[in-house]
């Protein structure tokens, strides 16, 4: 690993300076689980580190009155997992979070270095978008708001500009008679995942009618993709399982995968099938048990 | 038979400097002076050098040496020197993507890093051998231009008359299995540091599994006196068979250390040790199998070709077991086992736990479970049929001693539940049940035309029991095992045996840890230790005690005399003995493997093996008809393990082996593409970690009849050979489809289950 400067601002408007006096090659340091392999490896050589260690106000789970949330982007995945806030309404959130690595990986990571990081099979991604989050940004004057989906621009790319940071991201209040899943699939336990899919079902009132649905794939374009042609085949119809799946095939007609060392693009096209489905196989059993009452 | 020490799960010696990390291993070594050297590699598998400019490598500030080819000795290097095929550092031609072509010490890593980007290559790069079809092609290019063709070694052995009998035979099997390549995954990877001291002597600190060898390897190539090496290794991470054979590293760094007079380590990168230190050689192997209708299998015909990668290694000797245990497995009359290695341009196979066996325990024990489907008869059945039993010589020559063969498969059928979930009987289509044999040797082999080693121990006068033994620790705990045989020999107290090891300077030759052979071969040298310092103290006791010698018990580190409550401590006895008399207690054992009558290195196949241990897996597993996915529920792994020297450590020994078994059917494989290595970290490279990992039940079946240190065998290899084929096998009664081919991946059993519906 090649020598570094490193830097422990206090404020997010230092952290900015730092990141932007550093030049480009600059980079926050979160959690480190991901960027310290990188640099290790090689892939990474950036001129400095600047921790968001000691940067107040970054590592929090607020609920908000109408039951949304907004997480701070270094509030780390083992207290996402555990949040209280997180888990009543917005479990399958939490449940990703679980997934990553393992406890001692969660004890480190955080949500803003699995989003910042960009990989296309980041555990968060999908079900955050599922579940509608946006993102803020600052570059310690300015902040700037967009939906996370419009946040990536391939892999390991972000909108974010040299001197700009990811301070939060926010949740809006789930849906009534909404139902969330995010499914992954691993070659071994503790694995990036092959491919993921998060699935939000809102049914309409008193019905097994889809009022409105979000399909968001994951590990399987250059970034977690929004699959609106599965969406639209939803809404409005009821979910049974010859529904389920038709999306389910339709999923893998939307998914752009590529092979490579972790598994076949044809193989990927299966995941993103079965996953779809059985995520809306989820929906449909969580709604037959009575809707979370 | 009554034990105080062995047949009891103490915790190991080194649990507590291991468990708190004040263990060091070799790989946390630091040296005053001490510099970095780092190894430029190749990267293309094949490819002439046409020159090399080391110039600005060399004037980089905390660079002290930079050496190529020209700077170290030019000695052509293999396992088996009659078969010598590699230079220190390449002269000529890169074989594979990662051979050694330049070096340099520096200072610090970033330094020797830096250097070994500045060095400049010129290759001309040449058609390289991929695959072993490409390699046998009658106009493929040469790995080695020496040579005729890319057939490095080649071995044939008969016995009977299997052409006849697969003529004769009521059915036969026929089909052909393939498994793949696979990195050993050591915690600790390899490494060493190396110091050539002003009086011309190399100590060699690294992480062997056999330092005597390594001592006369590491001399040979150096073209030095075998006196002026001494090895030493520590606490080990691992080896499973990859720490075996010496590699670059040690010459290079010793090359280094003489130019700079100071101590070079060198490090495998993660990278490094998943691209240069070596895989299981992957096997193809075309099978035949004949039965009669009595259920009697009558031959067993197999044609191994192995890959052998760029350059000899333990390729021969690879081949040469695994035709012995395929022979000897059942005691069929006419077997015929061919083998051959092929050069490829590919990282070199080396030994890996199980040694050829678990390759082809996976071809055999599969078409075992195809003859039986053929004959219309329970697997097990069959295999019952055919078990080897005690005291019996098998067709090519292997005698049996102790053997629990049908004994381990009651055992793990029962277990697994054979009767009630076979064929899907318990309801769950996709569940199914497997199971598959194994023959291993349980006391490594007297390959070398002799199998032997010595230990010595030592009583302190204040009671303590020093034991010099070569028995090489890499972490399956054989350290313990001895100061178990020793303790339970002497009637001392575990705590009271102090171990001392792994210095050639220091201990007894010893040809090293492998082929389960530590337990058996150590063991026996440090019970004869034992006893006779026992006889020893014995004799000083009643010396002291003034009662005949055939009155004093020792146990438990206490001494005591027939008939009487008097007890003494052994220190007592000691302290008298060398205080009073200047009587020293000590003891030496030998022990010397007895060759068979007529035996010849040439001739001595199965003869070549001192103790045969059976076991049997039975395995049940779950799949996922969508996604592929196989889990597997549980195994039950039952083997012989003569007498048990330490119940926890035996089996773990067993469970550590199955985990291994399932990372090899299941999820394992180094992927390459155009000759690199692309899933060269755990990132990419899957082993399987405590979420994969099933109820493992370990069971070891005691027997009697071995010639082991208390009656003991090995067990450091036999769990790994037959899960591969146990898991197979359960996943044809889940799902009905045979797989020829290892790893057994989701997407394979996806494609075939899709084949099979169309
Ligand atoms: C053993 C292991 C297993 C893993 N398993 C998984 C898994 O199953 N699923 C998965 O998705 N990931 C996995 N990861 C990857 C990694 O742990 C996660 O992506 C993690 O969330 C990264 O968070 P971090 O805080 O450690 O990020 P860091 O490594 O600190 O940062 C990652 C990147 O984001 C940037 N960054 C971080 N925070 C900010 C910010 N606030 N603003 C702007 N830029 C920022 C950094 O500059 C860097 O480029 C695994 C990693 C390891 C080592």
């Amino acid at each position: 690993m090649e020598a570094f400067d490193y830097m422990r601002p206090t404020s997010v408007v230092d952290a900015c300076a730092a990141l932007r006096e550093a030049g480009g090659t600059a980079r926050a340091l979160a959690g480190g689980t991901d960027i310290l392999v990188q640099m290790r490896e090689g892939k990474l050589r950036p001129a400095a580190l600047v921790s968001l260690r000691d940067v107040p106000g970054l590592r929090s789970v607020r609920r908000a009155q109408d039951g949304g949330l907004t997480i701070g982007a270094a509030t780390r995945l083992i207290d996402i997992e555990t949040s209280p806030d997180v888990l009543r309404d917005h479990a399958a959130l939490a449940e990703a979070a679980s997934w990553i690595g393992s406890v001692q990986v969660r004890d480190r990571a955080t949500i803003g270095g699995n989003l910042c990081n960009a990989a296309p099979s980041a555990d968060t991604a999908p079900i955050l978008i599922a579940y509608g989050s946006s993102v803020t940004i600052s570059d310690g004057r300015d902040e700037r708001t967009l939906p996370l989906e419009d946040f990536f621009t391939g892999p390991g790319e972000t909108v974010l500009e040299p001197g700009e940071l990811l301070t939060a991201i926010s949740v809006p209040p789930a849906p009534a008679r909404s139902h969330a899943k995010y499914y992954k699939t691993f070659r071994s336990a503790m694995d990036c995942c092959t491919v993921g899919v998060a699935v939000l079902v809102v049914f309409a009132p008193d019905s097994r009618v889809v009022e409105d649905a979000r399909v968001v794939l994951g590990a399987i374009a250059p970034t977690p993709i929004r699959a609106p042609r599965c969406e639209e085949m939803l809404r409005g119809k009821e979910l049974d399982t010859a529904l389920m799946a038709s999306v389910g095939a339709l999923a893998a007609e939307e998914a752009r995968p590529i092979d490579d060392v972790r598994a076949s693009a044809e193989y990927r096209r299966v995941l993103a099938e079965v996953l779809t489905k059985r995520a809306l196989a989820a929906a449909d059993s969580w709604l037959q048990k009575g809707a979370g009452a | 038979m009554k034990t105080c020490i062995v047949r009891r799960g103490l915790p190991r010696i080194d649990a507590v400097p291991k468990v708190t990390g004040e263990a060091r291993y070799t790989v946390d070594l630091k040296m005053p002076g001490m510099l970095i050297g780092k190894i430029l590699r190749s990267p293309h598998p094949h490819a002439r050098i046409r020159s090399i400019d080391v110039s600005a490598a060399r004037e980089l500030e905390g660079v002290l040496a930079v050496i190529t080819a020209e700077d170290v000795p030019g000695t052509l290097f293999a396992f088996m020197q009659v078969m010598a095929d590699k230079h220190i550092l390449c002269t000529d031609k890169v074989r594979y993507v990662g051979d050694e072509v330049a070096a340099v010490a520096a200072v610090d890593d970033d330094t020797a890093e830096k250097a070994i980007g500045l060095i400049e290559v010129d290759y001309e790069l040449l058609p390289p051998v991929l695959s072993v079809e490409d390699a046998l092609k009658p106009d493929a290019p040469l790995v080695h231009e020496d040579k005729d063709s890319n057939l490095g070694f080649e071995v044939e052995r008969l016995f009977g008359d299997p052409d006849k009998a697969l003529a004769e035979a009521d059915y036969v099997v026929e089909g052909t299995y393939v498994t793949h390549d696979l990195a050993h995954t050591c915690l600790e990877v390899s490494n060493c540091v190396v110091k050539w001291d002003k009086k011309d002597r190399v100590t060699v600190w690294t992480n062997t599994q056999a330092p005597h060898t390594q001592r006369q390897e590491v001399a040979r190539l150096l073209g030095i006196p075998r006196a002026n090496v001494r090895v030493i290794s520590s606490y080990m991470g691992g080896g499973f068979g990859s720490k075996l054979v010496t590699d670059m590293k040690a010459p290079i760094a010793a090359v280094l250390s003489r130019i700079t007079g100071r101590p070079v380590r060198i490090v495998n990168t993660r990278s490094e040790e998943f691209t240069t230190a070596k895989t299981r050689y992957p096997y193809t192997i075309h099978l035949k199998t004949g039965a009669n209708k009595d259920g009697r299998i009558v031959v067993r015909d197999m044609t191994v070709i192995g890959d052998n990668g760029a350059y000899h290694d333990k390729g021969p000797a690879t081949i040469n077991f695994s035709a012995m245990m395929f022979g000897t497995l059942y005691n069929v009359p006419n077997i015929r086992a061919v083998g051959k290695l092929i050069y490829t341009n590919r990282q070199m196979g080396t030994a890996f736990r199980g040694f050829g066996n678990p390759q082809m325990a996976f071809a055999t024990e599969s078409q075992l479970d195809e003859l039986a489907e053929k004959m219309g008869m329970d697997p097990l059945e069959l295999r019952l049929r055919n078990a080897n039993h005690a005291m019996e010589t098998t067709s090519c020559g292997a005698e049996v001693c102790g053997c629990a063969m049908t004994e381990c498969m009651e055992i793990a059928a029962e277990r697994i539940g054979w009767k009630q979930k076979r064929n899907g009987a318990n309801g769950t289509v996709l569940r199914g049940v497997g199971l598959a044999n194994m023959v291993h040797t349980g006391g490594g082999g007297r390959f070398y035309g002799y199998n032997s080693t010595e230990a010595f121990i030592k009583l302190s006068d204040d009671g303590t029991v020093t034991l010099i033994t070569s028995a090489l620790d890499m972490g399956q705990g054989a350290h313990t095992a001895m100061a178990q045989i020793a303790a339970e020999e002497l009637g001392v107290r575990l705590s009271d045996v102090i171990v001392l090891s792994n210095d050639t300077d220091l201990t007894p030759y010893d040809l090293g840890a492998w082929g389960s052979r530590a337990t058996f071969m150590n063991g026996n040298a440090v019970f004869e230790a034992a006893r006779e310092a026992r006889l020893a103290l014995i004799e000083a006791a009643a010396e002291m005690l003034e009662v005949p010698a055939a009155d004093i018990l020792v146990e438990e580190g206490q001494i005591s005399v027939k008939g009487s409550d008097e007890k003494h401590a052994i220190a007592e006895i000691v302290d008298h003995s060398v205080n009073e008399h200047g009587w020293t207690i000590s003891g030496t054992g030998r022990f010397v493997d007895k060759l068979p009558e007529g035996y010849t290195i040439k001739s001595a196949f199965a003869k070549n093996i001192p103790c045969f241990s059976f076991g049997t897996q039975a395995v049940e597993v779950e799949i996922d008809a969508e996604t592929g996915q196989v889990h597997v529920l549980k195994v039950i792994a039952a083997h012989e393990t003569g007498t048990t020297i330490n119940q926890v450590m035996a089996e773990g020994q067993i469970e550590g082996s199955v985990v291994q078994g399932i990372g090899f059917a299941l999820m394992e494989r180094l992927i390459s593409e155009e000759g690199r290595i692309v899933n060269d970290r755990f990132l990419d490279y899957k082993i399987p970690n405590i979420g994969d990992i099933p109820e493992i039940e370990a069971v070891c079946v005691e027997s009697e009849g071995t010639k082991g240190p208390l009656g003991a065998k090995g067990i450091g290899e036999p769990g790994l050979v037959p899960t591969a084929p146990a898991i197979a096998n359960a996943i044809y009664d889940a799902i009905g489809v045979r797989f020829h081919e290892l790893p057994i991946t989701r997407e394979e059993v996806v494609k075939a289950l899709r084949e099979k519906r169309e």
